[in-house]
């Protein structure tokens, strides 16, 4: 994580968001380096997609800056900001159902990635076959299935040639196998430098990739460091565990807060849960 | 820019994917429009004017249901207000006739005169959505045909003939509304496909499928808003021009008749919104019931009204979605095919080829086939 505001890429400041009463975003402070990658947890309703829309544009902040790259973007829309380097996929994928998945992530080539005529075939074919959809190119988008989806919501953001990828649950209802696919190649787009901030409710997933572990609960961060760290952290096992077991763990062979300092291993194990 | 960018230059140079604007050749589609074109344009030779004044009123509804069809089909402005652009084209042809031009040459100057009038509109017009948009354009229409009326220069609210028209022979006047008419209709087909195949066509048909997302993907939907609503405030002016020429006189409540808003929504969405053939399809089925049905007075309206509420029921994509769709038809090719590599791909060729286009498109059908419509 560097310190200095020079390196970073990502840089929230004391950003607030309310809708009415429910605050989403509590004074967030954050900075995301180049090519870091950051996993966010939280319980449903903490405020984590909520915490995307401002990243990209989506929603407005109340007061705070954003910074990236060193502009300031508090003020730009979503498409601005796709344009500089910020791209994201959706928790609940919005293909564009009438195009084929090819025309998806050309249009996302074209548009966010700045790139036009051959280059921009080329580069979305590209993406195609990193993402594992290329045998899908001419298939209309709203006929695929929930993997493919998945899939083409990381394909549509890479072919936007973003600097910061971030990803809204893009594990959430996919089986095993599928998971350890698309942490592939998360991996993979991370390697190339492009920085990742993860939301994810699969934990496995995350603690698969991700450096560094941050808690979200009503609003505001309460854990932060490294994955191990964060999850064995007292106050992000009150919030976040206490809520994740009375919903989708009470089956489960875990009592929470039993032990103190051991590392949680049933998370990963959880079903993912929608976020609200 | 980034090092991202850098490798896709490089990965772009590397490796040569194969796309192609349609999935079988579409050469011959360009055949049947000349000819079509042609056969259209040879017409006033052959049939009486009657026939042609028909088909001047069917270009008419055609290139308004067109630009309709642009708005609410893809950029998602759903308007009830086009008869501003109706109107306001068919008075700025007076206008310029009664200074002296011929109606013809106005045209075209009514036309982007309309255009400018729709940047000022849209600029009034673009924060609003929905139902609010729909209802401010139509205030928009009202209050133009209010200002309209209070020029006695104008004949105010009980219109004026169009001078500079008398000097033909009716016969030569029918024949050359006719091409005009034709002309027009071409130009603007002609436009919407060439605005569809291009960047700004790609965006439209995300905007269509999923506004947020196409956002989130770098689409300035905004811009490609006000782009769609300056060419239909064009084409809808061009088509108001029309309308003046092959009547010979204007009346403000006729001209900015909310009638039309409602003749190119149904003749669009009966024949599929969201699809360059569409329109095509609607505006030919609306005038076919209108011939037949004419007849019955009331009975017209309501047989019109229930093919409506049976469309929407039964074939939201409308007429032509209900044909295209599972005979995978287009006759504009504006999507995209990436050919994969062990495939052999299209190949350039002229009408020698056809048959074996055709051969090779039968072998690859089991595979699946694009929808962008």
């Amino acid at each position: 994580m560097p310190d200095t505001a020079d390196s970073a890429l990502l840089e929230l400041d004391c950003v607030t968001k309310r809708f009415g009463k429910v605050v989403v975003a509590d004074g967030l402070s954050l900075t995301v380096g180049p090519g870091d990658i950051v996993g966010i947890v939280g319980p449903n309703g903490a405020g984590k997609t909520s915490l995307f829309g401002l990243i990209a544009g989506d929603l407005e902040p109340g007061s705070g800056e954003i910074r990236f790259g060193g502009t300031q973007v508090t003020r730009l829309d979503a498409a601005a900001r796709c344009k500089l380097g910020i791209g994201r996929t959706f928790q609940v994928p919005r293909p564009f159902g009438g195009m084929t998945v090819f025309e998806n992530t050309l249009v996302a080539a074209q548009q966010g990635g700045g790139l036009r005529g051959r280059s921009s075939h080329a580069y979305a074919a590209q993406v195609l076959e990193r993402t594992g959809l290329d045998r899908d190119a001419n298939v209309p988008a709203g006929r695929l299935g929930l993997l493919q989806r998945k899939r083409l919501e990381l394909a549509r953001a890479l072919a936007t040639q973003p600097r910061l990828l971030l990803l809204d649950e893009v594990a959430g209802g996919l089986t095993d196998p599928e998971v350890a696919e698309l942490v592939e190649i998360v991996r993979a787009t991370r390697a190339e430098g492009v920085a990742v901030v993860w939301i994810e409710h699969v934990v496995r997933a995350l603690t698969a990739a991700v450096e560094r572990l941050i808690c979200l609960a009503a609003g505001k961060f309460v854990g932060d460091g490294k994955p191990a760290e964060v999850l064995a952290n007292p106050a992000v096992r009150e919030v976040f565990l206490g809520a994740e077991v009375t919903t989708s763990l009470a089956a489960g062979s875990i009592v929470p807060g039993g032990t103190s300092g051991q590392i949680p291993a049933v998370p990963g194990d959880a079903p993912a849960a929608p976020d609200g | 820019m980034s090092a991202v960018t850098a490798a896709a230059a490089s990965a772009a140079q590397e490796t040569t994917v194969r796309v192609t604007r349609s999935r079988r050749p579409a050469g011959w589609l360009v055949l049947i429009a000349v000819a079509a074109i042609a056969v259209l344009g040879y017409l006033p030779y052959v049939v009486y004017s009657g026939t042609t004044d028909q088909l001047v009123n069917v270009f008419i509804l055609l290139t308004m249901a067109s630009m309709w069809n642009l708005l609410a089909g893809y950029a998602g402005l759903v308007s009830v207000g086009q008869q501003a652009f109706i109107g306001l084209g068919a008075y700025f042809v007076l206008i310029a006739a009664q200074h002296g031009m011929n109606p013809f040459a106005a045209l075209p100057v009514a036309a982007l005169g309309c255009g400018a009038i729709g940047l000022v509109v849209w600029w009034l017009v673009s924060r609003l959505r929905g139902g609010y948009f729909a209802i401010a354009t139509w205030v928009v229409a009202s209050a133009c045909a209010l200002v309209i009326s209070r020029f006695a220069s104008l004949g105010g609210g009980t219109g004026a003939p169009l001078p500079g028209l008398s000097g033909l022979s009716p016969t030569l006047l029918t024949a050359y509304t006719y091409w005009i008419a034709l002309a027009v209709t071409v130009v603007t087909l002609a436009a919407v496909y060439l605005i569809m195949r291009g960047r700004l066509g790609l965006v439209l048909t995300a905007v269509r499928d999923d506004e947020v997302g196409a956002r989130s993907i770098g689409a300035r939907v905004w811009r490609a808003r006000q782009l769609v609503f300056v060419v239909a405030a064009v084409g809808c002016g061009a088509a108001g021009a029309l309308l003046i020429i092959s009547q010979l006189n204007v009346e403000p409540t006729a001209a900015f008749s909310v009638q039309w808003s409602a003749e190119m929504i149904f003749a669009t969405i009966i024949g599929g919104i969201g699809t360059i053939e569409g329109p095509i399809i609607g505006t030919v089925v609306f005038f076919v019931l209108q011939q037949t049905l004419s007849q019955y007075n009331a009975w017209y309206l309501i047989i019109l009204g229930l093919v409506a509420i049976a469309i929407a029921l039964w074939a939201p994509r409308g007429l032509w979605g209900l044909v295209a769709e599972p005979a995978h038809v287009r006759l504009f090719p504006v999507g995209y095919w990436l050919w994969p590599a062990d495939e052999p791909g299209p190949q350039r060729r002229r009408l020698g080829g056809l048959l074996r286009g055709k051969r090779q498109a039968r072998d690859a059908s089991a595979a699946p086939r694009r929808s962008r419509q």
